[in-house]
């Protein structure tokens, strides 16, 4: 059974100034030098004694101001931000949808992009090509398939980028926003393809700022404030008063 | 592969001049020495600046230091392949004939790699926390081409101080490199330093290719 669980996760980032990345001056305040007075790095606290246990089922909705800790957050979920204190506990196999082109290159075609995306949602190559055919299929290109994707327009590589990242197969899935790609007529395909994934899915943490998805989606709030978080629980319980408290 | 053709006959043809030196022999060594400086040079300039460039790669995936190394390295070595034909050729025309110690350029290929893997590791770490690290790489690169035989050949060194050039990593990978192409002989003390330098180094960075270097993720 999936699940992950942060135990007292804190994150903290080193903020650096140019002087902290010299490493001349480094060695000048170790002989003692002049410069040896200079303030030590400032560090910002993103995340503060976080606990939180997600379990099978899960529908977690990130809610927040801006710079409240939520894509940190998921990020440490997702494990590319190993905490600075605190440990996290996760069983079951984890994708980070937070940017659905990573891995794809513009020189290449649409076809190898698939195959690119794909492995770097952790498929294997002979995988990857496996899944190819239905994504070909899905995203409509056709025949722009096989040109480099630096000649597409941008609404069709975030297409494409989009078919490849909700072919994903995981257990556990964060995201940052709803992802949605298309013109008028893709966008209902979109729509569905998407529904079909997040059915798949075990659990799935999405920060967002939509109260219709709040609401329609998610089966518990997690509001982050500061770094902390302020309140867990049902859309009814948490979004009023993180509205009121502004 | 015309840029590199262009650079290697022309530096090829003005320095066999210099240094009053038959072009049939100067020139192949010219061509296949710069072009082997090329792929070390290249890789270690671009690992000093490898991790912030590639950021986003860090940020939205659980993913080792050693993966876009590999790529820096992978990418390189193409270019290299692609840019020793010209030099072949080159050599071929002026009536070098491919001996069967050409075969040790194969070894000395994998070594100058396993070499620049491991060093562009640390450096592209160390570079990422001290930035003025990145100025002094490409100015000691810049420095080493003067001390290392790729411009000149060993041979007119007094012998006290070509005793010294095994002792450069520089002068050791070029070497294995090319000298086995062009049918020169490499003494035993660089393949011995080669090992030492590419073999002994990559078990020393061993701790930063997993996940040891996970919190600079933070840095960049």
């Amino acid at each position: 059974m999936p699940s992950i669980s942060l135990q007292d996760v804190s994150v903290e980032f080193p903020v650096r100034t140019p002087d902290a990345h010299s490493l001349q001056l480094r060695l000048w305040s170790a002989i003692g030098g002049r410069l040896a007075t200079q303030a030590k790095g400032v560090s910002v606290r993103a995340l503060s004694k976080i606990n939180l246990t997600l379990s099978g089922g899960d529908r977690i909705g990130l809610v927040g101001n801006n710079g409240a800790g939520k894509t940190t957050l998921l990020r440490v979920l997702a494990g590319s931000y190993p905490p600075t204190s605190g440990t996290v506990r996760r069983v079951g196999r984890i994708v980070a949808l937070t940017d659905i082109s990573l891995g794809m290159d513009p020189e290449a075609t649409g076809l190898e992009n698939i195959v690119f995306r794909l492995v770097f949602l952790g498929h294997t190559f002979a995988e990857a090509r496996k899944l190819s055919p239905e994504i070909e299929e899905f995203s409509e290109l056709g025949e722009y398939l096989r040109m480099p994707v630096h000649t597409y327009s941008s609404g069709m590589y975030l297409r494409l980028a989009f078919s490849i990242s909700t072919a994903v197969n995981s257990e556990i899935l964060v995201m940052d926003e709803m992802i949605s790609a298309g013109d008028a007529h893709f966008i209902a395909k979109a729509q569905l393809r998407l529904t079909e994934l997040l059915k798949r899915v075990s659990i799935i943490v999405l920060a967002t700022h939509d109260a219709a998805v709040m609401k329609g989606f998610c089966n518990r709030l997690v509001w982050l404030d500061r770094g902390e978080i302020r309140g867990i629980g049902g859309f009814d319980e948490i979004y009023p008063s993180y509205i009121a408290a502004g | 592969m015309l840029t590199s053709a262009i650079a290697v006959s022309t530096i090829g043809f003005v320095w066999s001049y210099l240094w009053a030196q038959p072009v049939g022999e100067v020139l192949p060594y010219i061509a296949v020495g710069l072009v082997v400086w090329q792929l070390i040079a290249a890789i270690l300039i671009e690992s000093t600046t490898l991790l912030p460039a590639n950021s986003r790669y860090f940020h939205n995936q659980c993913m080792p230091v050693s993966t876009v190394v590999f790529a820096l390295a992978f990418r390189h070595t193409a270019t290299f392949f692609m840019n020793l034909i010209f030099p072949l050729i080159l050599a071929a025309s002026l009536g070098l004939r491919p001996s069967s110690s050409a075969f040790l350029a194969i070894p000395g290929v994998l070594l100058t790699l396993i070499w620049c893997l491991w060093t562009s590791l640390i450096l592209s770490i160390l570079c990422t926390r001290y930035r003025d690290i990145v100025q002094v790489v490409s100015n000691v690169i810049q420095v080493a081409i003067f001390i290392t035989p790729v411009l000149w050949m060993p041979e007119i060194l007094p012998a006290r101080a070509q005793d010294w050039l095994p002792w450069n990593p520089f002068a050791v990978f070029v070497a294995i490199v090319r000298d086995p192409l062009l049918g020169r002989e490499v003494p035993l003390a660089y393949w011995g330093s080669a090992v030492i330098f590419s073999l002994g180094g990559f078990c020393a960075s061993l701790p930063f290719l997993g996940r040891g270097s996970r919190r600079i993720v933070y840095w960049i």
